[in-house]
C-alpha cells in the first residue's frame, strides 16, 4: 500500500507540493495553519481596536463600518477553530507523528492522506476568496444561526455567506479524510511489539478526536446543505413562515460544535502529556486512567450540546439534564489534569521552553474550564448568556488548546522536523510575552462580560450603563494587552525562521525521550526509519532505578520494564 | 521482524520497496477505513433523518404539505425497494462466491449492479413524475426534505454503483484485489442498509 | 425545602416553568417530543456505533497482540 518510490529523486513539486509522504502533508496542513493564524489575528487586530476607539480609523483597515464589524468577528473565529487549530493540532502534528511514532513508514492511504490536504488547501482559498467577493466574507457570526444565515436580506454577504458554508463542508471532508487515516493507520499499522497501551498518548488522543469528529460531524453536514439549500435554491427549511424551524439549526449545529471542542482539547492534552513526561523525566502517571478519562469525555461530550441553547426556548427539563451532563464532563477533564499534575510531582523538572508551554497550557485551561462550571448551570448562562464573560471563558479555553498547546508542540518537535534546535532565549521571551499579555487582554473581559457587555455590540456609545470611562478603560486595556501580545508572536516568527536556517544541528534524540521518532534521524527520511522498529515497552519509562541513563526508548532491546523479568518477548497480559 | 535478522536497508534502498513496513493488519484496512466513512455518513443521513422528523412535527396545520401536491407514491416505490434490497443480498452472495473462487463471482456482481442500476432510474423516473404533478424542492417543506434526502440517496447509490461497476471491470480481468472488493461491498450495504429506514420514515 | 417544593411542582408541570413562549402558544409539544426522541437517537447512534467498531476492533487487537509476542520471540 506504501507509495515509495525509492531509489529515484522525486522533483521539487512531487517532493514539497504534491507529496503523499505523511510528514510533507503534516508540515503542509501545520504551514497553511500558520499563514491563515496572521489572517485571524488581522482581523482580531482590526475589532479590538474598533472595540477599544470605536469610530476612529484603524491603521492599515480604515474606519469599521458595522458590517464590516460583523465579518471581522465571523472570520476570526472561523479561521481560528477551523483553519488554525485544526490544521495544526489535528492536520499537523497528527499527520507528522502519527506513522513517526507508531515505527510505520506512512499512513495506509498515502493517496488519501494527500488528496485531504489538497482538499483542506482548496477550502482555505475559497474562504480567503470570499473576502475579495461583493459584500464582504460571511457576517452572520461563526455559529451562523438563521435567519441571518439563510438570508442574504439580514445578513447583507449574499456570495461570502454561500462561500463560507461552502468552505467549511470541503473544510470537513478534508478532516473526515485525514481521520479515517489516522484510526486505521494506528490499528493496522503499529510497530511489531506496540501493543493498544504502549501507544504514545498524544496518538491514542488525536485518534479519539478523529472518532469524536466523525461521529459527530455528518448532523452538521446535513444542516449545512440545507442551509446551503435555503441560501442558494430557495427552499425554507430554516424559514418558520414557510414551515421551517430556525432552532433545528442550533441543534444540528452544536451537536457538532460541542464535541468539537473535544476534538481539539484531545490532541492538545495529548502534545501536553509528551512534553510533560519528557521534561519531568517521569513516567506518566496513571497512562491508563488517561486513556479511560479521555474516552469518557469524548461519550460524555456527545451529551452536553443544548447547554448552548439555554436562551433559545429549549424544553426545561432538557435545559437541567443538559446543565447535568455539561457539569459531569468535567470530571474526566479534572482527572486528566490531576494525572498531569501529579507526573509533575518528584519529577526533575527542567523548564525548557516546551515544558514552560505545557505548564502553561495546565494553568490557563484550568481558568477556562473552571468559569466554563458557570455558564454550564442554565440560571447563570442566561444571565452570562452572549457577553464578554463567555467569551474569556472560550478564549482560556481555545487559546491554550490552539497556541499554548500548538507552541509547546512546535518547540518540541522542531528539532525532528526541521533537524535544528529553536533559540531557547527567544523562545522564553515569546513564551513569557504571550503569557503575560494574554491573560491581561482576557482577565478584564470577565469583568466587562459579568458587568453586560455583550460580545456583538461595535459600538457601545449607545449604551449608557455600558459606555462609562471605567468599562471603556477595561476595553482599552485589553485591547493594548493584544496589540502587545501579537508584537510578541513577531519574536516567535523570527525565532522559527532563523532556526530553520541557521539554529544549532540537532541530533535524533536531543531531548532524550522514549518514543519512536526519536530513533529517526532528523529530519526523518522518506520512508521514516533505516530499520523498522520493534517496541519492547510502554512510551514513558523514565528514570528507572536500575539503569544508568534516565531515559528507556521504546525501541531499544533489553528487560522488560514493568517486572524487570529477564530480555524476551513480553507476556500477553501486561498489553492486553 | 527485520530487527531480529539484523538486516539494514538504508531508506533510499532500491530493496526497501521489496520489504515494506511489518503491517500487522488486526482488520481489513479496507474495511475499517470504509467503515469510518460509512459510520460518519450514517450520521448525515441521521441529522436528514431527524430535521424532516422534527420539522414535520412542528410544522402548522397545511404548511407541511400543500393539498394541491400529491401524495408520495409509497406502493410503487415498494417495488424500487424489493430491487434494492434484492441486489444487496446477492452482493452477500457474490463475497461468498470470490472467498471460494474468485472467478465464479462475476455474474452475480453484475446482477447485483444491474439491479441497484435499475433502483435508481426507477427513482428517476419517479421524481419526473412528482415534478410533473407539481411537487417541487420549493413547493413545501415535504417538498425541500424528499428531494434533499432522497436526492442525497440517490447520489450515494449512484456513486456507490461507479465503485461497484469498477469491482466488475476488474473481476473480470482477474486485476481486483480482495480489499478493494470489501471496500465496495461495505459502501453498497451502508446504501441499501439506509434506504428502508429513508423508505419508512419520508414516504408514510 | 422551598427549592425542594419549587422543582417537585415545576418537575411535574413543566408548563409553567417553560421559557419558549412562542412555543406554549403555538401548542406544538408534538415538536417538543420530535426534539427530545431525535435528540436521543442522534446521541445514541454515534455511540452505538463506535461501540460496534471497538468491540470488533478490540477482539481482533487482542488476537494479533498475541500473536505479535510470538514473532518477536522468533
Amino acid at each position: 500500500m506504501s507509495a515509495h518510490d525509492a531509489g529515484r529523486d522525486p522533483g521539487f513539486v512531487e517532493k514539497y507540493l504534491y507529496s503523499t509522504d505523511h510528514k510533507t502533508i503534516g508540515l503542509q496542513y501545520m504551514l497553511t495553519g500558520m499563514a491563515m493564524a496572521l489572517i485571524g489575528a488581522f482581523t482580531v487586530y482590526v475589532f479590538r481596536m474598533q472595540a477599544a476607539y470605536p469610530g476612529s480609523s484603524v491603521p492599515l483597515f480604515g474606519r469599521v463600518a458595522a458590517a464590516d464589524y460583523n465579518y471581522l468577528v465571523t472570520m476570526h473565529g472561523t479561521i481560528m477553530i477551523f483553519w488554525v487549530a485544526m490544521p495544526v493540532l489535528i492536520g499537523g502534528f497528527g499527520n507528522y507523528l502519527i506513522p513517526l511514532m507508531l515505527g510505520c513508514d506512512d499512513m495506509v492511504f498515502p493517496r488519501v492522506n494527500r488528496l485531504s490536504y489538497q482538499i483542506f488547501l482548496l477550502s482555505s482559498v475559497v474562504l480567503v476568496a470570499s473576502f475579495f467577493v461583493p459584500g464582504g466574507p460571511f457576517g452572520g457570526a461563526w455559529t451562523a444561526y438563521p435567519p441571518l444565515s439563510a438570508n442574504s436580506a439580514y445578513s447583507l454577504t449574499p456570495y461570502g455567506s454561500t462561500l463560507w458554508l461552502l468552505a467549511v463542508a470541503l473544510e470537513f471532508v478534508a478532516f473526515l479524510l485525514g481521520g479515517i487515516n489516522f484510526i486505521t493507520t494506528t490499528m493496522n499499522s503499529r510497530a511489531p511489539g506496540m501493543k493498544m497501551f504502549d501507544i504514545p498518548i498524544v496518538v491514542w488522543m488525536i485518534v479519539l478526536a478523529s472518532v469524536l469528529f466523525m461521529g459527530s460531524v455528518g448532523p452538521l453536514v446535513a444542516g449545512a446543505v440545507m442551509l446551503l439549500l435555503d441560501q442558494v435554491v430557495g427552499t425554507g427549511f430554516y424559514d418558520p413562515s414557510r414551515g421551517g424551524d430556525p432552532v433545528l439549526w442550533q441543534h444540528l449545529f452544536w451537536f457538532f460544535g460541542h464535541p468539537e471542542v473535544y476534538v481539539l482539547l484531545l490532541p492538545a492534552m495529548g502534545i501536553v502529556a509528551e512534553v510533560m513526561t519528557v521534561f519531568a523525566r517521569k513516567k506518566l502517571f496513571a497512562y491508563r486512567t488517561i486513556v479511560y478519562s479521555a474516552v469518557g469525555t469524548g461519550i460524555i461530550s456527545f451529551f452536553v450540546w443544548a447547554h448552548h441553547q439555554f436562551v433559545a426556548g429549549i424544553d426545561p427539563r432538557m435545559a437541567s439534564l443538559f446543565s447535568v451532563t455539561t457539569l459531569i464532563i468535567s470530571i474526566p477533564v479534572a482527572e486528566m489534569f490531576f494525572v498531569y499534575i501529579a507526573t509533575l510531582y518528584g519529577g526533575s523538572i527542567r523548564l525548557t521552553t516546551p515544558m514552560l508551554w505545557a505548564l502553561a497550557f495546565v494553568a490557563e485551561f484550568l481558568l477556562g474550564g473552571v468559569t466554563g462550571i458557570f455558564l454550564g448551570s442554565a440560571g447563570s448562562d442566561i444571565y452570562f448568556h452572549d457577553t464578554y464573560f463567555i467569551v474569556a471563558h472560550f478564549h482560556y479555553t481555545f487559546f491554550p488548546i490552539a497556541f499554548i498547546a500548538a507552541f509547546a508542540g512546535i518547540t518540541f518537535w522542531f528539532p525532528k522536523m526541521f533537524g535544528r534546535m529553536m533559540d531557547e532565549t527567544l523562545g522564553k521571551v515569546h513564551f513569557w510575552g504571550t503569557i503575560i499579555t494574554f491573560n491581561v487582554c482576557f482577565l478584564p473581559l470577565f469583568v466587562t462580560g459579568t458587568a453586560g457587555d455583550h460580545r456583538r455590540v461595535f459600538d457601545y456609545s449607545g449604551f449608557a450603563e455600558l459606555a462609562t470611562p471605567q468599562m471603556q478603560n477595561l476595553r482599552i486595556l485589553a485591547t493594548w494587552a493584544l496589540l502587545a501580545m501579537l508584537a510578541f508572536q513577531v519574536v516567535f516568527l523570527v525565532n522559527f525562521v532563523y532556526s530553520l536556517f541557521k539554529g544549532e544541528a540537532a541530533e535524533a534524540n536531543p531531548w532524550k525521550a522514549n518514543t519512536l521518532e526519536w530513533l529517526a534521524s532528523s529530519p526523518p527520511p522518506h520512508g521514516n526509519f533505516e530499520t523498522m522498529p520493534v517496541v519492547y515497552r510502554g512510551p514513558y519509562e523514565y528514570s528507572v532505578p536500575s539503569r544508568d541513563d534516565d531515559y528507556w526508548p521504546q525501541y531499544e532491546p533489553g528487560d522488560t520494564a514493568d517486572d524487570g523479568a529477564p530480555s524476551g518477548p513480553r507476556s500477553v497480559e501486561q498489553g492486553a | 521482524m527485520r530487527a531480529a535478522t539484523g538486516r539494514l536497508p538504508g531508506p533510499m534502498d532500491a530493496t526497501a520497496r521489496a520489504l515494506p513496513a511489518p503491517r500487522r493488519e488486526v482488520v481489513p484496512t479496507s474495511v475499517l477505513g470504509m467503515l469510518l466513512l460509512v459510520g460518519a455518513e450514517v450520521m448525515f443521513f441521521a441529522g436528514l433523518i431527524s430535521a424532516f422528523t422534527i420539522t414535520q412535527a412542528g410544522a402548522r396545520p397545511g404548511t407541511w404539505r400543500l393539498p394541491s401536491e400529491p401524495v408520495l407514491p409509497a406502493a410503487a416505490t415498494a417495488f424500487n425497494t424489493t430491487a434494492l434490497l434484492a441486489s444487496g443480498l446477492l452482493l452477500v452472495r457474490a463475497g461468498r462466491q470470490y472467498r471460494r473462487e474468485p472467478a465464479s463471482a462475476t455474474n452475480t456482481v453484475l446482477l447485483a449492479w444491474v439491479l441497484g442500476a435499475v433502483f435508481v432510474v426507477l427513482q428517476g423516473r419517479e421524481w419526473i413524475g412528482l415534478l410533473g404533478q407539481g411537487l417541487t424542492i420549493r413547493s413545501s417543506t415535504l417538498g425541500s426534505f424528499f428531494y434533499l434526502i432522497v436526492g442525497a440517496h440517490g447520489l450515494h447509490a449512484a456513486g456507490a454503483l461507479v465503485g461497484l461497476g469498477v469491482a466488475w471491470w476488474r473481476l473480470r480481468q482477474g486485476t481486483l484485489s480482495p480489499g478493494f472488493l470489501l471496500g465496495a461491498q461495505t459502501f453498497w450495504y451502508f446504501v441499501v442498509g439506509v434506504w428502508p429506514v429513508i423508505y419508512g420514515r419520508v414516504y408514510f | 425545602m422551598r427549592v425542594v417544593v419549587a422543582t417537585a411542582i415545576l418537575g411535574l408541570a413543566p408548563r409553567a416553568a417553560l421559557a419558549c413562549s412562542a412555543c406554549a402558544l403555538a401548542g406544538i409539544s408534538d415538536n417538543a417530543a420530535a426534539y427530545v426522541s431525535m435528540s436521543l437517537v442522534l446521541t445514541a447512534l454515534p455511540l452505538g456505533m463506535v461501540l460496534g467498531v471497538a468491540t470488533w476492533l478490540y477482539r481482533n487487537i487482542r488476537r494479533a497482540d498475541r500473536h505479535a509476542t510470538g514473532s518477536i520471540s522468533s
